[in-house]
């Protein structure tokens, strides 16, 4: 997994607030040599993320690239140097094995063989839930329209949002 | 300028709206014109277009997949006597740059729906010393390569209306394809395949019409195999891919037989990334927008392979309340996956093209259409954001065939886009059953046969709009 779909992922388990950046558990970095292409590349620089870039680099061994973002200058310009660092952070650098955690709840989404797991487990993806006063509070699950319109009763009469 | 171009006589749907994207791509700013020839029906491999300039002629013609010339038209004719006639009162200005006597040259007889002798092409040839050639001939490798095209008018067959009427046509050669790529990159030769592949073809028309090139980020959110991003990486883009299935984009078959080794056979740049998500719960981190160029994509019709997203069969019924995984278990689980219907499917395909596409950025993908619903009434996936320019059909089996869509990004992602696309959300999360009916096409497929016969005793009463006679590479 490259950086540059690091800089793109978020967890979005249900609830998470703030899901970016994953932090970076690496346990098998390796670089590959790819073609240098400066359009690709400041055609991409306009959407990076710049401080979650650097962090990302740091914990995968590369601490080149300046701290804050550069302006437009010296993207443009034509001394490559800036761009050739850009270059190896964003695309060369690989995570094989290892981990992307999330900042807020710290669940792990695995790394295998260069591939990131994004799949949220059963619990972890949002369900259409609605409180149901008049069982004391339990949450019910929406399960057809009429329980929705049955939701509805009861929260019109207490000027509650049904979800 | 005007041009002839001739097309394989092949995939006649997809041909115009290949050269129109391809037009685009070299910088044509207007949408092109098109222009019959003299009593040919639509179908023929004769059309004239109208360019900018030889050079954007010559660029479409080498790239394009189905466009197998393109000629500047000296003269045209029913005979040789108008033939001759046309030739010569086409301005001289025009044709003597292309004669001058330190140029070599070559002419070549071809024909449609006929074959000729040799000696009846050498006769032919030979009539044309009223043009005046002052170079030499060289067959290999001429500077100027001229076509004389001849065809007669073709008999009605299989219904098939008789698309040319005789014709000959002479002209000097602009740009013409390269069809090499097509057995190298066939499906025959491939390490890795599934059941779903697209074949190499139509893989490389899908990359045309989304104006792949080299500078821009194509991805496909089924990956699969990534048959499509080979096409896409050949001509020169980056790529980046997903799917749900973490056995089919992870390990494949083995180290050498997996995706990785699809792009490795061809000598080309391996994607960008691969990612194992569900398209139904994205985890796109918010604020992240506009950064692919194009997206192409099949998304599962659900006839030979369905689509798959997260939460179990159960789970999203309602039969059972989501479950938490024990912690000790964690690590390893997989979690399941239920019923995707296309109709989410395709909705979530457009919320996340809206989302994520440049603008004018190009979303390229199948959708599927039953055959027995009359032409026009099909209805196609719409989305604000985004303006519909090419529709090419595929016929697959008498039931059902496939249309390539090819759609712009014109307006940009807004809160109101977003809003509807949760609530549409939430809905296809309630009523999680009742969507799964709903354009089902799998059953419509495979459903027995018993009540067709009367159906075509109803049909033959009124006219078919599409002929019937079309195949799947027709």
């Amino acid at each position: 997994m490259r950086l540059i779909t690091h800089n793109m992922l978020s967890c979005n388990i249900k609830g998470v607030k703030n899901g970016f950046p994953l932090k970076i558990e690496a346990e098998k970095v390796i670089e590959k040599e790819v073609d240098f292409n400066p359009d690709f590349l400041r055609h991409m620089f306009a959407k990076i993320e710049w401080k979650a870039l650097v962090e990302a680099a740091r914990s995968m061994g590369y601490a080149e690239l300046p701290e804050d973002s550069p302006d437009a200058t010296v993207i443009e310009s034509a001394d490559e140097t800036f761009l050739r660092k850009l270059h190896h952070a964003l695309l060369e650098l690989h995570l094989e094995e290892g981990a992307l955690v999330c900042p807020e709840t710290g669940r792990k989404f695995p790394v295998n063989k260069g591939i990131p797991n994004m799949l949220l487990h059963e619990d972890e993806v949002k369900q259409t839930v609605c409180i149901d006063l008049r069982k004391g509070n339990e949450p019910t699950r929406i399960r057809s329209p009429k329980d929705r319109v049955l939701m509805q009763d009861v929260c019109i009469d207490l000027s509650l949002q049904v979800p | 300028m005007w041009f002839l171009c001739v097309f394989y006589h092949r995939l006649l749907d997809f041909r115009k709206p290949e050269v129109e994207a391809l037009a685009e791509l070299f910088g044509e700013d207007e949408s092109l014109q098109w222009r019959l020839p003299e009593h040919h029906h639509n179908d023929t491999p004769f059309h004239f277009v109208q360019l900018s300039s030889e050079e954007i002629a010559q660029n479409i013609a080498k790239r394009s997949i189905l466009v197998k010339g393109m000629y500047e038209l000296w003269g045209e004719g029913t005979c040789y006597e108008e033939l001759k006639e046309s030739i010569q009162s086409f301005p001289d200005s025009r044709k003597l740059p292309f004669l001058t006597s330190d140029s070599t040259f070559r002419i070549s007889v071809e024909t449609f729906g006929k074959a000729l002798t040799f000696d009846e092409q050498k006769e032919r040839i030979h009539s044309l010393t009223y043009i005046p050639f002052e170079g030499k001939v060289n067959l290999k490798n001429p500077d100027h390569n001229f076509f004389l095209m001849e065809m007669d008018e073709s008999e009605e067959s299989n219904g098939l209306p008789p698309i040319v009427q005789r014709r000959i046509f002479f002209g000097r050669e602009v740009g013409f394809a390269d069809r090499k790529l097509l057995p190298t990159f066939q499906l025959k030769s491939r390490t890795y395949l599934g059941p779903t592949a697209m074949d190499a073809e139509m893989a490389f028309l899908m990359a045309n019409q989304a104006n792949a090139a080299s500078g821009k980020l194509v991805y496909d959110p089924f990956v699969g195999t990534g048959s499509i991003l080979v096409s896409a990486a050949r001509f020169g883009a980056m790529t980046m891919g997903a799917d749900i299935d973490i056995r089919v984009v992870r390990d494949g078959r083995g180290p050498d037989c997996n995706v990785w080794s699809n792009f490795k056979q061809y000598g080309l740049p391996a994607p960008v990334a691969l990612l194992r998500m569900d398209n139904n719960v994205p985890p796109w981190r918010s604020g992240l927008k506009e950064i692919f160029d194009a997206i192409i994509c099949d998304p599962p019709y659900g006839v030979r392979a369905g689509g798959r997203k997260s939460g179990g069969r159960k789970i999203l019924r309602g039969t059972v309340d989501p479950y938490t995984v024990p912690e000790d278990k964690r690590t390893g689980h997989i979690p399941s996956t239920g019923a995707y219907s296309l109709v989410e499917c395709v909705h979530d395909l457009l919320h996340l093209a809206a989302r994520m596409l440049v603008m004018k950025g190009r979303l390229v993908f199948f959708f599927p259409v039953l055959r027995d619903e009359c032409g026009s009434e099909v209805k196609f996936p719409e989305h604000p954001c985004f303006k519909l320019v090419a529709v090419s059909e595929q016929i697959l089996s008498s039931r059902y065939s496939r249309v390539l869509l090819t759609m712009v990004k014109v307006e940009p992602y807004s809160d109101e886009v977003e809003e509807a696309a949760r609530l549409m959300h939430l809905e296809f999360r309630e009523n999680h059953l009742k969507w799964l009916e709903e354009g089902n096409i799998h059953s419509s497929v495979f459903k027995p046969s018993t009540d067709s016969s009367q159906i075509q005793t109803e049909s033959k009463t009124f006219k078919d709009p599409k002929p019937k006679y079309r195949g799947k590479y027709v």
